[in-house]
């Protein structure tokens, strides 16, 4: 699709900016629009962006389209930074300092402006209705996030993603990729609030049984050596994680505050995925 | 997987009292006495209620009087010149990295300062590049025998902070030092372009953005006129506590602070692993001067 034909003819009284025409990056170039930031893109299944910049008299407004290649990743880089309410746009949406994001099918769509005022704020929404009713279909979101079970879930905290790095980025285990991420893995991790306790629950799925066994060797032996045969170990003072091999999935959960904190959290999650046809 | 030895969580929690994630700065051991504070570190922080007007136009002569003060309470000197000149000789080739990001650059009138104060020393104009982009392009930044390094504080999608160690990136090709969030900026450090050349870190805090979200982001709500800004020998030290100052501004700023993203790791690694400062909040001696309203930290 030409990510160009989502957006709507006309913007209200938006007009093109002179100096900076339409736009387009692909894998290569996606650094030149946005330099490092080009690698969040990348570690999902990024295919290409379209940029539009529109002005009107001293304000701007910046239109990113950006195909991630399936409805799972579009999900993933939403789920990324999202934060707050959702305000039903697409599949997923947040507003926050003139900014809308949202995700549908494999599409994620970025409107901002940098100066929010009530004529820009409805602007910005008239936008990203209008780019997300030209997105003809839906897509399906991460069907492993059906692995995560509802109680205590603090669904805004859901991250989905495939590599090693970004598994660092929202909760460090290793300088190492002792889980084997690769962009073959589909892993989840979320926050469960219950009290003053704040558990991670990351959920791994490999592409069979055996990969993730080999990795679970590893990543047992090195996590979690001294893991009695019910498997949790206190890691820090309170703080309490455990790991278990279930079928093509490694589930894992860190910083309980107690051993049985994690393992009820573990067991809650295998059933889950005993639920499921794997 | 390498033959090196494979480092955890685990091992920076026995080896440091730094959040490794960046999301606390103060782990239980420390504060049980467990692990003794073993270094020193001094970093100064000055605020000034009017430095900005509500524009946030900076008036010119309290933010020299702010530079002035910072580097003589550093220093213990009070004399700001005799200051510069332990700091820099009229010899020096002298690269000032400043940081060109267009919301938040760093304050032009902060540049001048910093090249005024340079050619107090001594060092003639022409030896002297203020330069973000380029420095690998630029006479003075490839044969500099002195650097100052000044930028504003601001929350970063990729490596959690936007500070001072990361603001010498592009003392190489960025993208090679992206890998996982950016966690060994600090040995950026040791390149030979600028490996023991940085005498002075300046991470302005006039108007820090604590909280962004997404890739590239500027959003004017997480803007907080803060007014300030920390000045030391060391960087891991000035974003240690920049780390921290946005993370109670989060708290401040938000009945609910976004958890669970944002990681700041590279600032303790940077401490831990590469050895260029100290990210322990409980090992730097933070010396505050000036206006104490909101201050936070």
């Amino acid at each position: 699709m030409d990510l160009s034909k989502l957006i709507p003819g006309t913007v209200g009284t938006w007009a093109p900016v002179d100096d900076y025409p339409d736009a387009r990056y692909d894998k290569q170039t996606i650094f030149d629009y946005m330099n490092g930031a080009g690698e969040v893109f990348l570690s999902f299944a990024y295919q290409e962006m379209f940029v539009r910049y529109l002005e009107k008299q001293d304000e701007q407004l910046t239109i990113e389209l950006y195909d991630m290649g399936n409805a799972a990743d579009a999900f993933g880089i939403f789920a990324r930074s999202r934060s707050g309410d959702d305000i039903g746009i697409g599949q997923g949406s947040q507003y926050w300092s003139g900014q809308i994001n949202f995700w549908k099918d494999r599409y994620y769509v970025s409107v901002f402006t940098l100066t929010e005022t009530e004529d820009s704020k409805r602007d910005v929404f008239d936008l990203a209705r209008a780019i997300a009713a030209n997105i003809p279909d839906e897509g399906q979101p991460p069907a492993i996030l059906s692995l995560l079970p509802p109680e205590d879930l603090h669904e805004e905290t859901i991250k989905y993603f495939h590599l090693h790095t970004d598994l660092n980025r929202y909760y460090f285990i290793s300088d190492s990729n002792i889980l084997g991420l690769d962009s073959n893995t589909e892993a989840i991790i979320a926050n469960y609030e219950s009290g003053q306790e704040y558990r991670f629950l990351l959920v791994v799925r490999y592409p069979d049984p055996e990969r993730a066994g080999e990795v679970f060797t590893t990543f047992h032996d090195t996590w979690l050596p001294e893991a009695d045969e019910d498997g949790a170990v206190e890691i820090e003072e309170g703080q309490w994680s455990s790991a278990i091999l279930a079928g093509p999935y490694i589930i894992s959960v860190f910083d309980a505050q107690s051993a049985e904190s994690a393992r009820n959290l573990l067991a809650a999650t295998q059933d889950r995925i005993e639920g499921v046809d794997q | 997987m390498s033959d090196e030895r494979i480092r955890t969580r685990r091992d920076f929690v026995k080896e440091t009292s730094f959040g490794v994630a960046g999301m606390t700065l103060g782990l239980s051991a420390v504060r049980d006495g467990l692990l003794k504070p073993r270094r020193n570190s001094k970093v100064v922080l000055i605020r000034h209620k009017d430095v900005l007007d509500d524009e946030g136009t900076i008036d010119r002569a309290i933010f020299e009087q702010m530079l002035d003060d910072a580097v003589t309470t550093l220093f213990g000197n009070d004399d700001p010149t005799a200051c510069w000149k332990g700091l820099l000789k009229p010899t020096d080739t002298l690269g000032i990295k400043t940081n060109v990001y267009p919301p938040l650059p760093t304050p032009p009138e902060l540049n001048e300062m910093l090249e005024q104060r340079a050619m107090a020393v001594g060092i003639p104009e022409e030896k002297i590049s203020t330069l973000d982009r380029g420095v690998l392009q630029d006479p003075n930044f490839q044969n500099a025998t002195a650097l100052l390094n000044a930028r504003p504080l601001r929350a970063h999608d990729w490596s959690g902070i936007g500070g001072c160690i990361k603001n010498f990136i592009l003392f190489d090709r960025p993208s090679d030092w992206h890998d996982d969030s950016c966690a060994d900026l600090g040995a950026i450090w040791n390149l030979p372009v600028c490996k023991g050349k940085c005498r002075l870190n300046i991470l302005v805090a006039m108007t820090p953005l604590f909280h962004s979200i997404g890739p590239h982001r500027y959003a004017p709500d997480a803007i907080w006129q803060y007014k300030g800004m920390f000045v030391s020998t060391d960087p891991v030290a000035v974003d240690a506590l920049g780390v921290k100052l946005m993370e109670e501004m989060r708290k401040a700023f938000y009945d609910r602070p976004p958890r669970g993203g944002t990681s700041t790791k590279h600032v303790g690694i940077a401490d831990t692993s590469h050895g260029l400062g100290v990210a322990n909040l409980d090992e730097i001696e933070l010396i505050k001067i000036g206006w104490m309203e909101d201050v936070l930290i």
